[in-house]
């Protein structure tokens, strides 16, 4: 797997210095003093040479993983099981839905459904204790915020 | 200055500042006792709320929250066989088997005492070494400063788990984000992608909140962990007791070697507890006349363990405050937290806030008293804070780290980012990529591009000034040494491995 790795961090470091870092500095170059003082300051120059540090990294990845493979064949890499990241995905879309529906439904709807489903989901199924916990917490981190430190948190629906 | 010490004093006996600190110990402790929960974690997701009080009541916050969560993982090391923070792995050798011997009490009790111990020395080495060494750097120029984080990026390297390869890589990863925004030096405006939001940087704690808080909850998650087997404590005080008088009379020399080991290793960039507590427990064994009990309930295994975690505490602040370099990821953490108060380490903050310097030397003392009360006061609750299901923790702490991020700007934009890195934490935890080494880089990188730019403007683009000027000079042959030792390490290894896979191989028929 660490060949697979080293290639891809060969092929984004060389995006990122030939196409990338160009065309997301586009500030003229200034040329101070001349010579490698001159390129030090401009701002394209400690990010090119970052990219190409990181691209020689990556070139030592894939050889490693390579000569690794080649060698062991023991299925070292990734430590991914499908269903642990399954269930990490699906932790990760109820906490992107909850981004995204915060601003609209309000924080003081949103947070106890979600810390609901997110109990829920992970297993833990003794109700009367999720409710309490959901609510609980949900009035606690609004009140420190509006009182204690003074943020307002998305009202949403009820605004 | 006692005027400025009379005002630190005032600051920090106040009752709010008091009640933070118990309150942060507290917190720390419980974190740092639930496996899977790190005092980084906790710095990470409480630090935004230091950000609504004064500099002398959120440091101080920050200061109960780093010791207590330092201590707290000896908690669950003795009761369930499992560390609650990396810096309390090796206490689970000997603090584990006392617990299952039915003398969790005792371990437990000479864990806080150790704990204190090296937790007063090292607030003794903070205080007696920070300020001679930011005199020293305030005469630092570009070309050292460049230097010394060139040095300390290369130590860096000692957090490289099974591969320095991909410890680089999280790095290089870190030193990349870190671009994103305004270059100071030529006001240009780097990758942000036409995203208004990342004009200014990447913000550093929803960053790190990803990283530490929800990338550490993924990981968890994922292992579906089950109910742990709590050990019980003893119901006979007098029979599962150990006095603080009977640790520093019987083991005095594990004590003094353990706090000097631990602060040592405090004080060099880029290592932290989680080797101190293994090299004063490999001393202590080797030094010990009773090393062959040693993984078998030897209370003096429990002792140089935590001593040494808790006397990297506030020595690991040392080149914070000093050079304005974290010492370790807590300290990188808290560096933020400094910054954001409006105090940027480093020997400026020596010369124009005294009285904060001071406030932090009075309360890293009262975190250390409080430390201990609370420990000893609590001592039979820990038992139930460990019973609290993960189903139901990890949903309270991940929603705490979507609020804490949107707390720095009122912004769902830094909601976003924490999620964003939270995922990307498991992803490269996955991949067997350490996430320390990224922020660390994250947080030298514009000091490291900033210092070497105004070098080779000065000098005219002639990179000799990093071996012309002896300060620098020394850094950069440290650099040098750093890099040629661990590579030896590293070659020393393999030939190890192979030495030892070989004839195994050969044998098998």
């Amino acid at each position: 797997m660490d060949r697979w790795i080293g290639g891809g961090i060969v092929v984004a470091a060389m995006a990122l210095f030939v196409w990338v870092l160009p065309a997301q500095i586009t500030f003229p170059r200034i040329e101070v003093g001349g010579g490698v003082g001159g390129i030090a300051a401009s701002p394209l120059f400690f990010p090119r040479l970052m990219a190409a540090l990181l691209g020689s990294l990556g070139v030592i990845l894939f050889l490693r993983g390579h000569s690794r493979e080649r060698n062991l064949r023991d299925g070292e890499g990734f430590a991914f099981e499908p269903s642990e990241a399954i269930r990490v995905a699906s932790t990760a879309a109820i906490l992107i839905a909850y981004a995204a529906l915060l601003e609209t439904v309000g924080y003081l709807l949103l947070t106890p459904v979600t810390l609901a489903a997110l109990c829920v989901f992970l297993g833990f199924r003794r109700w009367f204790v999720v409710l309490v916990t959901a609510a609980g917490f949900t009035a606690l981190v609004y009140l420190g915020f509006r009182y204690g430190m003074k943020i307002l948190l998305p009202e949403g629906l009820l605004d | 200055m006692l005027d400025q010490l009379a005002q630190a004093a005032a600051a920090v006996f106040h009752w709010h500042a008091l009640v933070m600190i118990v309150v942060g110990t507290v917190i720390g402790i419980i974190v740092g006792a639930l496996p899977g929960l790190t005092a980084t974690m906790a710095m990470a997701i409480f630090s935004p709320l230091t950000f609504f009080m004064p500099p002398l009541v959120g440091i101080p916050f920050l200061l109960g929250l780093y010791k207590g969560g330092t201590f707290g993982g000896s908690i669950s090391a003795v009761l369930i066989g499992t560390p609650g923070t990396a810096s309390n792995a090796a206490t689970v050798l000997d603090g584990y088997p006392m617990a299952q011997q039915g003398r969790g009490g005792k371990a437990l009790q000479a864990s806080i005492y150790a704990s204190t111990i090296g937790d007063f020395f090292s607030n003794l080495v903070l205080v007696f070494a920070a300020w001679p060494l930011a005199m020293i750097a305030l005469e630092f120029g570009p070309p050292e400063v460049f230097a010394l984080i060139l040095f300390s990026m290369t130590v860096i390297a000692s957090l490289a788990g099974a591969s320095l390869a991909k410890c680089v890589v999280s790095a290089m990863l870190g030193v990349l984000l870190a671009l994103v925004g305004i270059d100071t030096v030529s006001g240009a405006s780097r990758l942000t992608f036409g995203i208004g939001e990342l004009q200014g940087g990447i913000s550093y704690i929803p960053f790190v909140i990803g990283l530490f808080g929800l990338g550490e909850i993924f990981v968890q998650i994922s292992k579906r962990a089950g109910q742990f087997k709590i050990a019980r404590i003893s119901e006979d005080p007098e029979a599962d007791r150990v006095t603080f008088r009977e640790i520093l009379t019987k083991y005095p020399r594990t004590v003094l070697r353990s706090s000097v080991v631990g602060s040592v290793i405090g004080v060099l960039p880029g290592v932290g507890a989680e080797t101190a507590n293994w090299v004063a427990y490999g001393m202590a064994k080797n030094a010990s006349p009773n090393r062959k009990k040693f993984g078998k309930g030897e209370l003096e295994g429990v002792i140089a363990p935590e001593v040494s975690a808790n006397a990297n505490c506030a020595a690991s602040m040392v080149p914070m405050l000093a050079f304005g370099i974290p010492g370790d990821v807590v300290t990188a953490v808290m560096l933020g937290a400094f910054i954001a108060q409006g105090l940027q380490p480093g020997p400026v903050l020596f010369k124009e806030h005294m009285v904060e310097i001071y406030g932090i030397y009075i309360a890293l003392f009262l975190a250390t008293l409080a430390m201990f009360v609370v420990a000893k006061l609590s001592l039979r609750w820990w038992v139930r804070v460990l019973q609290v299901p993960s189903g139901l923790l990890y949903p309270v702490v991940t929603m705490l780290c979507l609020a804490g991020a949107f707390a720095i700007n009122n912004s769902l934009f830094d909601v976003g980012i924490t999620i964003a890195f939270g995922i990307l934490a498991y992803v490269l935890r996955m991949g067997g990529f350490e996430v320390a080494p990224m922020v660390l880089a994250f947080i030298l990188a514009p000091m490291l591009e900033q210092s070497l730019t105004q070098s080779l403007l000065m000098s005219h683009g002639n990179p000799a000034v990093f071996f012309t000027r002896p300060i620098a000079a020394l850094f950069m042959v440290l650099t040098a040494l750093s890099v040629g030792l661990y590579a030896r390490g590293m070659l020393r290894d393999r030939r190890l491995q192979a030495g030892a896979s070989g004839p195994a191989a050969g044998g098998t028929p």
